[in-house]
């Protein structure tokens, strides 16, 4: 490989880091912890745990109506309720899937905007020492697009 | 007597009673030393065979007759193999040859590698002791365990008076190592042009091929050795034979860009208009190496690039495309023609991160879901090169047109859209080496989503693996002696 051509791949190469470094901050923070906080632990494996709704307050709307169906939107419902801040918490059953689904109403039309996950428990006894179950998922995000 | 035969005989029988007493002393001298011994401290009690090839090195023939006459083994060698007629053959002593053959000693003996005390000799360049060695027969065409036979290491000594006396005393010029080189190959790819004009001289045919197909004139034309072209040009060597990837040597000469070598063989008669494959011929070869004198050369006699397109380059990209609320990264291969900048590509297209979107079901109602996309993309287009700079750096534009099928996947919706199928036109510039590129640019396709920039920007970085004529290798012969 001549001189130039190697230094051409080398700036290709270097491109390419920047490009993947691009990628991880466009992630979502969540998806970028890959590490384990011991002082997460729950000692013992709950059966329950809060899931995390984040949804949009506006002026036009103080508060958005939510329900938590079992599974996918066709699911059962499970659960009915109303947001009023920007976090909504809920206990819910470790290990099921939820879809939560937010009414939005702008103007004449109206906003259904749906996410869908499931708090899972992990054990990282191992890392940790002690019994050392965290939980991990949960969180839905049902922000409005801007 | 006739006094004329008086006037002549006298003279003649003087010079012949002079040269007799010459060689009386001579033959004297060398019984003398014969019969005197030298030190002999070095000997070891009860190793005459050791001792013997001891005494070989060290030179010392009367110490060599001695131990033979008291029954040390005229084949005792070393570690190796070695024997003692070998190190006489490599130090080219003449009369510790003949003690040692006289007494015995076998011609055939080889060392580990094979080699026998003629091939010692011929690689030592020691004539007078080859001469002997083949006066008593030794075998000519002995082959050593590379295949490696004397003509052939004299050839690689350039030692062409030993080529001359091998080939005199029957050695078979046509034999090859085991890297099929024989001896022509072997003067020709190391530049021994006396040998080669020697063994020419002997009536050795002249294109004889390597194991990869190649003549002697290939390897000239490779090598830029003008005065071995010639040589071999005027004693008959074909122009026209192909090695295995259909190079002739005018062929070898363009890739090699040697431009002499190119005139001459033009000027000799080469066929200027000769395909490599289907799709490659002279011109383009030269083309493709960006020699434009050998260009040059080419056009005046006619060739011209063949129609047929190049499709011997892969190529591996990997590229980001970003629009207004949208990031799909991208991996890509494709089929790539070396000749006209077309290509043929497919990859596979995935949203890295889960992104929100809006799509409008109906005037008064949107839904916005969680959305992961994945993508089967396939197309084809153009490069145009603008500027070729030196070392194959090139720059121009891009255009192509591709198809995109597309998998769209909502969190918590149980009926998912389905594939969606996307036209994109796509343009842009590129810069590339010969190993790597970059591209960027602009495509435009939708996905039906609410505020969705139809335009999005293209970066691409590219590897370039040519897999046709990519490499070129070059005749190397190494040779070590034993």
């Amino acid at each position: 490989m001549s001189h130039t051509s190697r230094n051409f791949f080398v700036s290709a190469l270097t491109l390419t880091m920047l490009l993947l470094a691009g990628n991880f901050i466009a992630c979502e923070p969540e998806d970028l912890i890959f590490e384990v906080d011991c002082y997460d632990c729950f000692g013992y494996p709950p059966d329950t745990a809060e899931l995390i709704v984040y949804v949009t307050m506006r002026l036009e709307q103080d508060s958005v109506p939510l329900t938590f169906f079992r599974g996918d939107s066709n699911g059962e419902v499970d659960w009915q309720d109303t947001a009023v801040g920007e976090e909504f918490r809920l206990d819910a059953r470790i290990g099921s899937t939820y879809t939560v689904q937010a009414e939005y109403r702008s103007g004449s039309k109206t906003i259904i905007a749906f996410d869908s996950d499931e708090m899972t428990l992990n054990d990282y006894g191992d890392q940790c020492g002690d019994p050392c179950y965290i939980i991990k998922g949960g969180i839905y995000d049902v922000r409005l697009k801007e | 007597m006739d006094k004329r035969i008086s006037r002549s005989f006298l003279p003649a029988l003087f010079l012949g009673l002079f040269l007799f007493s010459v060689w009386s002393w001579d033959i004297c001298a060398q019984s003398n030393s014969l019969d005197i011994l030298s030190d002999t401290s070095y000997f070891k009690n009860g190793k005459d065979d050791w001792n013997l090839v001891e005494s070989v090195k060290r030179i010392q023939p009367a110490n060599v007759l001695f131990l033979l006459k008291r029954g040390a083994d005229p084949n005792a060698s070393e570690e190796g193999g070695i024997t003692a007629l070998m190190y006489a053959a490599q130090m080219g002593d003449t009369l510790l040859i003949k003690l040692l053959v006289l007494n015995g000693a076998d011609l055939e003996l080889t060392s580990v590698e094979n080699t026998t005390p003629l091939m010692v000799a011929v690689l030592n360049q020691q004539f007078g002791a080859a001469h002997l060695l083949l006066k008593r027969e030794a075998n000519p065409d002995h082959q050593d365990k590379y295949g490696g036979t004397s003509i052939i290491y004299a050839s690689a000594m350039n030692d062409y008076a030993m080529a001359d006396l091998l080939l005199f005393f029957g050695a078979t010029d046509s034999l090859k190592d085991l890297n099929g080189n024989d001896a022509m190959m072997t003067a020709v790819s190391l530049g021994h042009l006396e040998t080669a004009d020697v063994l020419l001289q002997n009536g050795i045919y002249p294109d004889n091929r390597d194991k990869k197909q190649r003549t002697p004139l290939m390897v000239a034309a490779q090598q830029g050795n003008i005065e071995m072209l010639n040589l071999l040009l005027e004693n008959g060597a074909e122009k026209e034979l192909t090695d295995y990837r259909n190079y002739t040597p005018l062929a070898h000469a363009i890739r090699s860009e040697e431009k002499n070598v190119a005139r001459v063989l033009v000027d000799s008669g080469a066929n200027v208009n000769h395909f490599i494959s289907r799709s490659q011929n002279m011109y383009d070869l030269a083309r493709k190496g960006e020699n434009q004198d050998i260009s040059k050369i080419l056009k005046t006699e006619g060739a011209e690039p063949s129609p047929r397109p190049d499709f011997s380059e892969f190529g591996l990209g990997w590229g980001n495309s970003f629009g207004k609320s949208e990031h799909m990264m991208q991996g890509r291969i494709w089929w790539m023609d070396q000749k006209f900048g077309f290509f043929a590509e497919t990859g596979f297209d995935i949203r890295p991160v889960i992104r929100t979107v809006q799509v409008e079901i109906n005037d008064t109602l949107i839904h916005q879901y969680r959305e992961t996309r994945s993508a089967w993309t396939h197309g084809a287009g153009k490069y145009f090169t603008l500027i070729r700079a030196p070392m194959g750096i090139e720059f121009g534009v891009y255009a192509g047109i591709y198809g995109m099928l597309s998998f769209p996947k909502r969190r918590g919706i149980s009926e998912n859209p389905g594939a969606e199928y996307n036209v994109l036109p796509s343009a842009g510039l590129f810069l590339r080496g010969k190993v790597a590129g970059i591209k960027a640019g602009t495509e435009r396709y939708i996905f039906g989503i609410v505020n969705e920039g139809p335009w999005k920007t293209n970066i691409t970085i590219f590897l370039r693996i040519p897999y046709n004529n990519s490499t070129y290798e070059y005749k190397e012969i190494g040779y070590e002696p034993y």
